[in-house]
Formats: C-alpha cells, sequence, structure tokens
C-alpha cells in the first residue's frame, strides 16, 4: 500500500514535471522593454543619488532665493511708497 | 570611460556576474542593468504568467517588477539573498496586490499554454493531454499563493529546495515539508476532478 502511494506521487510529481514548462515572453515585448529601462531618453529613467541630492539642493537654493527676492522687492515697494507719500505736494 | 559609454556599434557585453552587474547598476549603469534584465526577464515572466493566466497582465507585471528592482537597486544589498530570489519576491508581491485588485479571478488560459506545447502530436492525444493539464491548472489556480509559488518556482523555474526557501523565507525543511504536503493534496484534488468533475467554485481545503 506505501509502495503503491509512493508510485502514485511519483508519477503524479511526472505529470507535474511535463505539464508545466516554461513560457517565453513575446520578443517584441522583451525588446520593448529592455528599451524604456535603459533607453537614457525614457522618461521613466531613474535618477542617481549623487543627480538627486543636487536637484534637492538646487530646489533648496531656488526657494530661498525666491524669499529673499521676494522680501527684498516688498521692502523697495514699501520704501517708494512712503517716499512717494513724503514727497507728494499738498 | 566605462564600457556602457562607448559607441553602440563597438560595445561588447560583458559576461558579468549578477554581483558585478549589481554593483555597476547600483552605481547607475543602467546598461548593466540591462544585463541582468536580459538574464532573468524570461523567467520572471514565466512565473508571473502561470500566477495570472494572461499575456497581458504577465507582461504589465513583469515591467512593473523591473522598474521597482530598476528603482530600488541602489538599496539592494547582498545579504546573501540571490538577486533571482529578490526579483522573484518582487513578483510575487505584485502578483499578490494584482489579486487583491481584480475582484474575480480570472482563469488561466488553458488552450494558450498547453495546446502550443503539442504541435506536432495527433488532434486526440492533444485533446486528452490538454483536458489532463487543464484540471492540473485548475487544481494548482485553487492553491494559497505560497504554495502556487512553491509549485511554480519548482516545476515551472526548476529552483532547488534551498533556492526556494530563500525566496519564501523559510528554511529548507519546511520548504520540502510544504511540497510534500502540497503535492499530495494536489494529488488528490486532480484524482477527485478526473472522478467528479466538480463545480469551477468549490473550493479544496488543505491540510
Amino acid at each position: 500500500m506505501e509502495n503503491a502511494q509512493v508510485s502514485d506521487f511519483d508519477a503524479f510529481e511526472q505529470l507535474m514535471v511535463s505539464s508545466l514548462q516554461p513560457v517565453d515572453p513575446r520578443p517584441e515585448f522583451v525588446r520593448g522593454l529592455h528599451k524604456r529601462l535603459i533607453d537614457p531618453m525614457s522618461p521613466t529613467v531613474r535618477f542617481t543619488r549623487k543627480i538627486s541630492t543636487q536637484f534637492i539642493l538646487l530646489v533648496i537654493a531656488t526657494l530661498l532665493s525666491g524669499v529673499i527676492f521676494f522680501l527684498t522687492a516688498s521692502r523697495v515697494i514699501i520704501s517708494l511708497i512712503r517716499e512717494f507719500k513724503i514727497t507728494k505736494p499738498r | 570611460m566605462s564600457w556602457c559609454t562607448l559607441p553602440l556599434l563597438v560595445r561588447i557585453v560583458p559576461d558579468f556576474s549578477d554581483e558585478k552587474a549589481l554593483k555597476l547598476a547600483a552605481q547607475g549603469d543602467q546598461e548593466a542593468f540591462g544585463v541582468l534584465y536580459e538574464r532573468y526577464v524570461s523567467r520572471i515572466y514565466s512565473y508571473i504568467y502561470y500566477r495570472t493566466g494572461n499575456q497581458h497582465d504577465a507582461e504589465d507585471l513583469t515591467a512593473r517588477v523591473f522598474f521597482r528592482a530598476l528603482r530600488h537597486v541602489e538599496n539592494y544589498t547582498d545579504r546573501g539573498l540571490p538577486l533571482s530570489a529578490w526579483l522573484y519576491r518582487i513578483a510575487h508581491n505584485l502578483v499578490a496586490n494584482w489579486h487583491r485588485d481584480n475582484s474575480r479571478r480570472k482563469e488561466v488560459p488553458l488552450d494558450e499554454i498547453i495546446l502550443v506545447r503539442h504541435g506536432g502530436d495527433h488532434p486526440e492525444v492533444v485533446l486528452i493531454e490538454s483536458e489532463e493539464k487543464e484540471n492540473l491548472l485548475k487544481v494548482i489556480r485553487r492553491l494559497p499563493p505560497d504554495r502556487q509559488q512553491l509549485i511554480l518556482l519548482k516545476f515551472v523555474e526548476h529552483l532547488s529546495n534551498a533556492a526556494i526557501g530563500q525566496v519564501m523565507g523559510r528554511s529548507e525543511g519546511a520548504v520540502k515539508s510544504l511540497y510534500h504536503r502540497t503535492l499530495l493534496s494536489l494529488r488528490d484534488d486532480f484524482n477527485l476532478i478526473l472522478m467528479s468533475k466538480p463545480n469551477d467554485g468549490e473550493e479544496f481545503g488543505y491540510k
């Protein structure tokens, strides 16, 4: 009984081996995905860590410059308005 | 200048080891990642194809596996886990999400898988064998996800128990034991389906 079961088990294992064969992807799909993965012009391309860091620093610098520019510009405008009020003939 | 910056015509793709290619890929070398891609795309596709049952989703998920791997290759550290195990884990997680997102479980297009393998056989032989394999795939598709993963890694990808253990995060002994139990359950269910042809919706219990 035990032997019969083992034999049955082996036969079933053989059936699995013959039934489950690898399935190849379409060559066009493989080529297309390869192109998308390594094409330097692809929009999905990954930045290296160095470039990412530089980009983040650039964004921070831009934001700081913007804030400084805004503050300076507003102070200049306020000064001009005050000057205009002082010098305005009554 | 690295080899990947040479003009296309004179470039020779070197026979990198996985480790070397991974190291270069982690430094942003996309050609090195391309070498790894060429090495594993068929295996990952085949695995996903059996798990999803259709070409369209298999292609979509395969693409996602490699884009995710590309995104995280910098963080991939060699923890004794082979690259293939890492890719199979990504694939397994994406397939699990895919099954969760799809409320209805799709059936494997069995004709597509099976008939293509028997182009030269007599039609009657093809029919009988196809039916047999159709039933086999049916019972495999009813297995819990981890058991499906085990069966596919074993029979489609031909991985050893140790390698399957690395993918599944289990010991070799645990894989061996699970494999034995799964195959016994599959055999019983297969015999059952041959004898009684149960409804598609009928669930089997797994020990």
